[in-house]
């Protein structure tokens, strides 16, 4: 069976429409999961409100290096994909921009042709 | 005679100053996340994860500024017309959810070392939530509504209902009790980490205005493009009646 061709536009509306809602999914999976695994949870260490530097060579008993890598490679992978999303954007309106020109040009010539 | 077709003119917006703006911020966010991992202290209780706050506040305040832009230029465009404007308020929008998602994903990091727990019913947290999925509603509608007037009213009224959000989110720890830091306010962090801090605070927000004008830019570019569409149709529907 042959499958139906969409049109760009809608498949931009799907795109889109998919991309909404695995955003919503991850976003909503994040309660779901902080309740899964409450465990740990240390009512102690909530009293704590500042921050306070190490004076000695104390070091943590629990590493948490992983986690703080992991937080970084989230901030630069989101804002590194949204600046390669955001430059294939930008090119594609130009192309599409150049094309069109193009065509109006065209257009504008041969309206103009019979008359001259 | 060859009719001019109206444009934003805009696919320059912003000009040579995006080129100095992202060096700026290449410049600043290098020092940045240098000062973060070096020049800081490490934090007494929660160890190294707690360097996690050095993106992750300046990434919540240039969400406010994202979504702010929104609801300023929403107002403008509801007010004016203006095209330019619901672009702008587009490009806020969407620079609000970047930078809120890389809040909402970075927190629970953070909160999994420090809390013991990936999420809580925070009220600053669940507000946040709200506040982002709000205006990934304003996205989608966008996407799917097209560019018609419709659509461009009903995200610019969305736009301005979900900035009235903020104010909850600041004051949610203050009047909930919740589980959130508040060293910046009551002077609880340490020379060096405030140092760091604004270092990258600065980064981040030259990062988002460099985003915020190469969105706009390509936000006008594609209103042009529409534009150009509807003047192509015109000229074929001048074409088709000359010849019949």
């Amino acid at each position: 069976m042959r499958r139906r061709r969409l049109d760009p536009a809608a498949r931009q509306r799907r795109h889109a429409l998919g991309g909404g809602l695995v955003l919503l999914a991850l976003l909503m999976a994040a309660p779901a999961l902080g309740a899964a695994d409450g465990s740990g949870y240390d009512r102690d260490a909530l009293s704590e409100r500042g921050f306070v530097a190490v004076e000695s060579g104390r070091q943590e008993s629990v590493p948490g290096g992983v986690f703080m890598l992991a937080g970084y490679i989230v901030f630069v992978g989101l804002l590194t994909g949204y600046v390669a999303r955001l430059s294939s954007k930008h090119a594609a309106a130009q192309a599409e921009l150049a094309a069109l020109r193009r065509a109006v040009e065209d257009l504008d010539d041969r309206i103009a042709g019979p008359r001259s | 005679m060859k009719l001019t077709i109206p444009t934003l003119h805009t696919s320059e917006a912003g000009g040579e100053w995006v080129t100095w703006l992202a060096i700026a911020t290449a410049v600043t966010l290098t020092a940045g996340v240098g000062m973060a991992f070096f020049y800081a202290p490490e934090e007494a209780t929660m160890g190294v994860v707690q360097r996690i706050f050095y993106f992750h506040v300046p990434s919540a305040i240039v969400t406010y500024a994202g979504f702010l832009t929104c609801a300023t230029a929403s107002v403008a465009y509801l007010v004016t017309g203006s095209r330019k404007a619901d672009v702008v308020a587009r490009a806020g929008a969407e620079l609000g959810v970047l930078f809120c998602t890389a809040v909402l994903l970075s927190g629970p990091i953070w909160a999994r070392k420090a809390w013991g727990t990936w999420w809580t019913g925070e009220p600053r947290l669940l507000l946040t939530l709200v506040m982002c999925l709000i205006f990934v509603a304003y996205l989608v509608v966008r996407q799917m509504g097209g560019r018609s007037e419709m659509t461009r009213r009903i995200c610019a009224v969305l736009g301005i209902l979900g900035v009235a959000d903020i104010p909850l989110v600041r004051v949610a720890v203050q009047r909930w009790r919740g589980n959130h830091p508040r060293v910046l306010r009551e002077g609880g962090i340490a020379p060096e980490m405030a140092h760091a801090f604004t270092v990258m605070l600065l980064g981040v927000g030259l990062m988002f205005l460099t985003l915020l004008l190469l969105r706009i830019r390509a936000g006008l570019l594609e209103e042009d493009v529409e534009t150009w569409h509807l003047q192509l149709s015109a000229r074929r529907a001048t074409l088709d009646d000359r010849r019949s």
